[in-house]
């Protein structure tokens, strides 16, 4: 069964400049012990997406509507402009959240010990010697030698593995029911990516809990998720398990997203088929598909590339579990 | 004889170059403890016209190999040329004039960028430092004399990166780091140089936006007869842009092949293992081939394993690995240091 369903999530932050819709009706649910993959382009939503989830953007600076139900046996929780008070209950509790800067999201003036036990005592009302002992379970479920030593160091003393390992730790300690991973992997090195995608999976395996993985590398997601959203423009234009995306991308932009990824697997000197021009302004967006105006399958479109330009196509089931938002009959590519 | 010679020169060279650190305790009498050997003796050669790839992962001394064969770092012992002449000694005056000829890109455009600067000023700056564009220089100022054409020159520039020309006068923090490092190419580009490190470009950038900038960067080359030093983590990418990959672990090079070579047949043991780390964007080949993970981090470089560099790691070190230092050499069409090469 479902964990978390989103519906019509919509996120506007009001500029000088005009309202940037940066996440613009964004629909999904994620199941128990199931990784779902949030791919795009730097702007394309897929991280105010979860910011907005998590109760983490300010209210004077942006407009959230739609809703985003987390079930939970006492009953369904409406995470969408909750209380302060009552996120903060379930951030790092039920839904907790892992960024891409290790560095940055570790505070150098405390030992990582006090950092964890901290986290495990604001949603427990335990003594701290219990927090701190399992600080030290999570420590060494990540992987960190000599974890009851390892405490008391501090983040610089790590390398950038390691303290994703922290994070990680950190973001476990209350077992959460649902792992936000912001780009995980992205400040780390290909062997050390390895180890943590792979430590990823053996914790997910163990503890059954539910992973969106925003990523913009599609080798990693090729490797971690069950399904794959992609996002552009704020809008998911496709949804589908993930061995059906790479296999039959429906698209133009995944399509082309897929063909644009240099591959080892493949011979070198040859030239990527880059995606032309740069996403759109989010202030101005098109009427009609954000990404007709890069798109070179939309003359192909009965009705011509005017009907692209003047209407956003529906998020249409094409095969089974397989969504795609383009005006192309049968989604041919 | 010395005019046939001079068309092989290669346009950067390296010998047993070094670059350390020292660590100092934190007394005011700082004593040197130690030192943290980045580079610890690199011997390579780039021909006009080539890319190397130089890969590895973070603290194996790829970005000070880079920065010191710029002379940004005085290198501590070794030899750099460039087009043939020594300039490990150069002083500050004489590397001046020659930055206009070896440029670089930075990895990180959020610290890379001054934030009070605009783009276009930022841009801008390299043709004002080196006299361009204000009409003083009669060969150098070109179509840019004058402000209006330093600015046309900018804008040119900014959007051959695949930027906004409209954003001239916007400040970094209103883009995104993928296009903060166009600025940043936009930059290293401005004066025409024929040498460029790229530390990094690519890996901030979105997917289709990376592949837009690697064709980019082989256009440019191409065009302009531009030399590389490209320096990635990621092999994948090297693999589109290289000519030749070195490996580099722990401030040594452990192998240096032909592109095609490295990739299909790697000798060293890191090599291989790094070549497997990455992941392939297809779910069905990804899920059906093996993997080495290596277990473990990069050890300290202040302290760096007698013997092979790489034995705390490797799954086929032997006695010999821990006692005697494998040298560089030729193992079918590659270079390889190791004891044991596959």
């Amino acid at each position: 069964m479902s964990f978390l369903d989103v519906n019509d999530l919509r996120v506007e932050f009001p500029t000088s400049d005009g309202v940037v819709r940066a996440v613009d009706g964004v629909s999904f649910s994620v199941d128990r012990g199931e990784t779902l993959a949030i791919v795009g382009e730097s702007g394309s939503g897929k991280t105010v997406t979860n910011l907005a989830l998590m109760g983490l953007l300010s209210p004077r600076a942006s407009r959230i509507s739609g809703s985003a139900i987390m079930h939970q046996p006492s009953g369904d929780v409406e995470l969408i402009n909750l209380p302060s008070e009552q996120a903060r209950k379930i951030r790092g509790k039920n839904i907790a959240m892992i960024f891409q800067d290790p560095m940055s999201s570790l505070h150098p003036y405390y030992s990582i010990g006090d950092q964890i036990i901290e986290a495990h005592q604001i949603h427990n009302e335990v003594e701290h010697e219990v927090s701190k002992a399992r600080a030290i379970e999570l420590l060494e479920m990540v992987g960190i030698p000599e974890a009851a030593t390892r405490m008391r160091a501090y983040p610089h003393q790590f390398s950038g593995g390691m303290r994703q390992r922290v994070m990680i730790a950190m973001a476990l300690v209350n077992s959460p029911e649902l792992l936000i991973a912001d780009e995980p992997t992205t400040a780390l090195d290909v062997t050390v990516q390895a180890q943590i995608l792979k430590l990823l999976r053996e914790l997910q395996r163990d503890l059954k809990m539910a992973i969106i993985l925003i990523t913009h590398d599609l080798g990693v997601v090729a490797g971690a998720a069950d399904r794959v959203n992609v996002m552009y423009a704020g809008k998911v234009v496709e949804s589908a398990p993930v061995r059906e995306l790479y296999a039959n991308p429906l698209m133009p932009y995944t399509h082309g997203l897929l063909s644009s990824v240099p591959r080892m697997d493949r011979s070198h000197g040859t030239r990527l088929s880059a995606i032309a021009g740069q996403p759109p302004s989010l202030i101005a967006l098109p009427p009609g598909c954000a990404f007709a105006p890069r798109c070179t399958f939309s003359t192909r479109v009965n009705g011509g590339p005017s009907l692209c330009a003047s209407t956003m196509p529906p998020l249409v089931e094409h095969a089974p579990s397989h969504f795609a938002r383009c005006h192309l009959e049968g989604a041919k590519l | 004889m010395s005019n046939e010679r001079s068309a092989e020169t290669p346009i950067v060279e390296v010998r047993n170059l070094l670059k350390f650190f020292p660590i100092t305790s934190n007394s005011i009498f700082a004593r040197a403890k130690g030192d943290n050997k980045a580079v610890n003796g690199i011997s390579f050669a780039l021909q006009p016209g080539e890319t190397l790839g130089l890969v590895g992962e973070s603290g194996c001394g790829k970005s000070t190999a880079g920065r010191t064969l710029l002379k940004l770092y005085e290198p501590t012992s070794g030899q750099i040329f460039f087009k043939g002449e020594e300039i490990t000694n150069y002083s500050p005056r004489k590397m001046k004039a020659l930055r206009t000829k070896m440029q670089i890109i930075f990895q990180d455009p959020y610290s890379s960028l001054n934030p009070r600067h605009s783009i276009g000023e930022i841009i801008g700056a390299a043709f004002a430092i080196h006299g361009m564009g204000v009409g003083a220089d009669s060969q150098s100022s070109r179509s840019n004399s004058g402000k209006g054409g330093i600015k046309r020159a900018v804008q040119d520039l900014m959007e051959r990166v695949g930027l906004n020309p409209e954003h001239y006068n916007r400040y970094p923090h209103e883009f995104s780091g993928g296009q903060r490092q166009r600025i940043g190419i936009a930059r290293a580009l401005a004066l025409k140089p024929e040498f460029i490190v790229c530390d990094e470009p690519v890996s901030a950038l979105d997917v289709s936006i990376q592949a837009q900038v690697i064709n980019l960067l082989d256009d440019l080359k191409d065009d302009f007869g531009l030399s590389y030093l490209f320096i990635a983590h990621d092999l994948s990418v090297v693999q589109h842009i290289s000519d030749r990959v070195a490996v580099m672990y722990l401030g040594k090079i452990v192998e240096i092949a032909p592109t095609e070579e490295i990739y299909q047949r790697p000798h060293h043991p890191y090599t291989k293992a790094l070549l497997s780390a990455i992941p392939i964007p297809d779910p069905v080949l990804e899920s059906a081939r093996e993997q080495i993970v290596l277990s473990g981090d990069l050890p300290s470089p202040s302290n760096p394993p007698t013997g092979c560099v790489f034995n705390t790691r490797c799954w086929k070190a032997q006695a010999r690995c821990f006692s005697e230092e494998p040298l560089l050499h030729v193992v079918g069409k590659s270079e390889v240091a190791c004891h044991f090469p596959e």
